[in-house]
């Protein structure tokens, strides 16, 4: 019983780790640098 | 090692039982958003535009007019909950071939609801301190079939967008809501008399109006605008007569901004039905499946079975002690 609940809280905090993980990779897409900035020339058609 | 297998199998299960809450709850709260780096060039053209043009004192005719729209985030002023996007937007008489105007805008919005925030140095038309709610450079996640207020940027009030069936942009299904606001007086102007035809008045003040049909298409699970289109009149009326046409054009996104702005929401949408859905729910379906399946394993694999004769033989054997 006592095994099963190790490999339970195991699984579970490997989970919240990647849960972490996954948040922070797809906070960083919305919240870096505008990737895509130039110089844009106004007025040229 | 049936016990092995099921202690194996909770813990996978655990595994993606967990992953799937997590996702489903947490991590697509934290990243399902408008982003605060947005950066996006669009450009819009109306032909047949009349307008009155500041720098030759006189009214064109038709014109093509294009407006080219940057929208830029700014990176520092936004938030985990709150982003803040400048605009830059360049008209540009094609026919005549002079600049119109440029204008200035920057707007704070919530980066879950889209509305507009007061805060963050807001600006419209280069005007500061100006009251902002409603909708603005972006719509709700999950945009229902309901009437939305959308911050009106000639007027400075928000106004109703009303729901008005879907559309199919650039093979993207979208929603579409039509604002809709009749000739409108907002403010008045005072202008030479010789402007309007009336040389012999020194100044004359006039009451401004402003008549639009404005049409977004919107992608319903990000709220990200992917079209839009503006059938707009300003002018200047004095006693109930239009005296000045300031402008008056159907300005439509061309297909290529349309074409950017589609793929964008359709990345968007994808990637957030992803952690809403097309993860979650499969994994926690397969890890409710093997914990259930590990625990019985691991609970039952670990005794021995009841007719091994060997079993019964090693419960019933009693060590004799020396006897005394």
């Amino acid at each position: 019983m006592a095994r099963l609940l190790v490999a339970v809280a195991i699984g579970a905090i490997l989970a919240i780790g990647a849960g972490l993980v996954a948040s922070t990779v797809l906070l960083g897409i919305a919240n870096g640098k505008p990737a895509n900035a130039q110089l844009y020339n106004y007025g040229q058609p | 090692m049936r016990r092995a297998l099921g202690l194996l199998a909770a813990g996978l299960g655990s595994f993606l039982l967990v992953s799937a809450l997590v996702l489903r709850f947490y991590v697509a709260d934290q990243a399902i958003k408008s982003p605060l780096n947005q950066y996006q060039v669009s450009t819009y053209v109306a032909p047949d535009v009349t307008y009155f043009n500041p720098t030759l004192l006189r009214e064109l005719t038709g014109v093509t007019m294009r407006d080219t729209v940057t929208v830029e985030g700014d990176q520092a002023g936004g938030s985990a909950g709150r982003a803040v996007w400048n605009q830059f937007s360049y008209w540009y008489d094609e026919t005549s071939r002079l600049a119109y105007q440029q204008l200035t805008q920057r707007l704070a919005f919530s980066r879950r609801s889209g509305l507009l925030i007061d805060c963050c140095a807001t600006s419209v038309g280069g005007k500061s301190g100006v009251r902002v709610s409603g909708q603005g450079y972006a719509w709700p996640f999950g945009t229902r079939h309901a009437t939305y207020d959308v911050f009106d940027t000639t007027l400075l009030r928000p106004e109703p967008a009303r729901y008005a069936g879907t559309a199919v942009i650039d093979g993207l299904a979208t929603d579409k809501f039509v604002e809709q606001v009749p000739a409108t007086r907002f403010r008045t102007q005072t202008l030479p008399g010789r402007l309007v035809g009336l040389a012999d008045q020194a100044s004359v003040t006039l009451g401004e109006f402003y008549r639009t049909t404005t049409t977004y298409w919107v992608e319903p699970v990000t709220g990200q605008v992917v079209d839009r289109s503006s059938d707009e009149d300003l002018s200047l009326r004095g006693g109930g007569a239009r005296v000045l046409t300031l402008f008056r054009g159907d300005l439509a996104m061309d297909q290529a901004s349309v074409a950017v702005l589609a793929a964008a929401a359709k990345s968007a949408s994808s990637r957030a039905s992803l952690v809403t859905a097309r993860i979650p729910l499969p994994a926690g379906l397969a890890g409710v499946i093997l914990l259930a399946l590990g625990c019985v394993l691991a609970l039952v694999g670990g005794r021995q079975p009841e007719y091994d004769p060997g079993y019964r033989e090693a419960a019933a054997f009693q060590p004799t002690g020396p006897r005394r």
